[in-house]
């Protein structure tokens, strides 16, 4: 076996990842979702750029609609010609993330709080952070349009936007990356199993680690945004409205004024 | 002069004191007060140990029912009034209603005082008798005054 000097074998390498193409992939479940036990390892992407909308009326709701159709649908048949090779349901599907913010104004923030975590979970979401003022729900985005209604209907609405973040592009690109990765760890592995000398195998595998940590990276992210599509994000904020305050010494009003007259004091008045 | 002026008292009395739709009797030893324009009462009368009896003529606006002003009078003599409701009887007044009788208790200042209203409603209108004294007076004339009290006649 001849031995290959560590230029030669990084340009390998980089050849690997550049000819790569599309249809390689599928190698091994590259991500996973696990809505009922997530894992943020960053935080929580606002993207502005692409498609995002913001709500501005009952056209962003029905915008929203129809893109929330276009997410959860399968692509019908006829809708047009599928690459052969693309197989990965996120190309046949729309990868959009679903954020709204709304500020409510309510009396019993406590109450609110409460009945909206109850909703949240029968429609099987969760509670992602819970302050005074505020509350973030994660609910399936399958669930989002309808649970948002719920949440206005619980006060009085004093601001509301909603975003849709379009990632499809983002999302396939990145599983390319994985899959490219992937096939370059594997034409790494095979390299090892035939590197001549200690010198070429401790190259190897330093490409090799390298290569694996950006396969964890992209995982993550993968996750991460496989996460955010599936879930949507609902950040509610609260303000209090004063409600009465009623002393102890305040009397309670009867029905009708004249109520008020009856007894001995009147009646034995003079 | 003297015969004349018998007949026009047994009249009156016969005749009981009318207002616009109601008519009452006290009884026979109890004299009938001026009521005020802007007081409480259609008619009031007292015995002369102190024993009042009075009736007040509401508009029943949005038509409450008996129950609604049973319970509306029920909560104010209990938790406004401070009144111990003592009995709570079905009555009928003399034109056919039928009522509720509140037979109530109240002890302040180191007396004793009863407290009876009867209530009764028509579609239109909430017909209110109250009479009330301190025990010791109220006491000998309950018959009497439970009697002036069903004896109300509703036009």
């Amino acid at each position: 076996m001849t031995t290959l000097p560590r230029g030669a074998l990084l340009l390998v390498a980089a050849t690997v990842v550049g000819c790569a193409h599309a249809d390689t992939y599928r190698a091994e479940a590259p991500y996973g979702v696990s809505p009922s036990a997530p894992s943020y390892d960053s935080p929580p992407e606002m993207a502005m750029a692409g498609q995002s909308a913001r709500d501005d009326g009952m056209n962003a709701r029905r915008q929203l609609a129809q893109n929330m159709a276009a997410t959860t649908a399968p692509s019908s048949p006829t809708s047009g010609v599928q690459p052969a090779a693309v197989t990965d349901a996120s190309a046949s599907h729309a990868m959009i993330i679903y954020t709204a913010n709304v500020v409510l104004a309510i009396y019993e923030v406590d109450a609110t709080q409460r009945r909206l975590v109850a909703a949240a979970e029968a429609v099987g979401g969760f509670v992602a952070s819970l302050d005074a003022a505020s509350i973030v729900l994660r609910v399936p985005s399958a669930r989002f349009e309808s649970f948002l209604e719920t949440v206005e209907g619980t006060g009085r609405v004093l601001g509301r936007s909603i975003q849709a973040d379009d990632i499809t592009e983002q999302f396939r690109d990145l599983e390319i990356r994985l899959q490219n990765l992937m096939a370059m760890r594997e034409r790494l592995e095979q390299m090892l199993a035939r590197a001549a000398n200690v010198q070429e195998a401790l190259a190897v595998e330093r490409e090799l680690e390298r290569i694996t940590v950006e396969l964890e990276s992209l995982r993550g992210r993968l996750r991460f945004l496989s996460d955010r599509v599936s879930l949507s994000t609902i950040t509610i904020q609260f303000q209090a409205l004063p409600r009465e305050q009623l002393t102890g010494d305040t009397p309670s009003a009867p029905p009708v004024p004249w109520l008020q007259s009856l007894g001995l004091g009147n009646l034995l008045q003079n | 002069m003297r015969t004349l002026a018998l007949a026009a008292l047994v009249a009156t009395t016969l005749a009981g004191c009318s207002h616009d739709h109601f008519r009452v009797n006290a009884p026979d030893d109890f004299l009938e007060l001026e009521t005020s324009a802007h007081g409480p009462f259609d008619f009031r009368a007292t015995s002369a140990d102190g024993v009042r009896l009075a009736v007040r003529e509401e508009r029943n606006r949005g038509e409450g029912s008996p129950a609604f002003w049973e319970q509306a009078i029920r909560n104010q003599l209990r938790y406004e009034g401070g009144y111990a409701i003592q009995s709570e009887a079905s009555v009928h007044a003399a034109s056919g209603e039928a009522g509720t009788l509140f037979r109530c208790g109240k002890d302040q200042h180191g007396r004793t005082y009863d407290y009876w209203l009867a209530v009764f409603v028509t579609d239109a209108r909430v017909f209110v008798v109250e009479a009330g004294g301190p025990h010791a007076q109220f006491e000998p004339d309950q018959a009497r005054v439970e009697t002036a009290m069903t004896a109300i006649h509703i036009d």
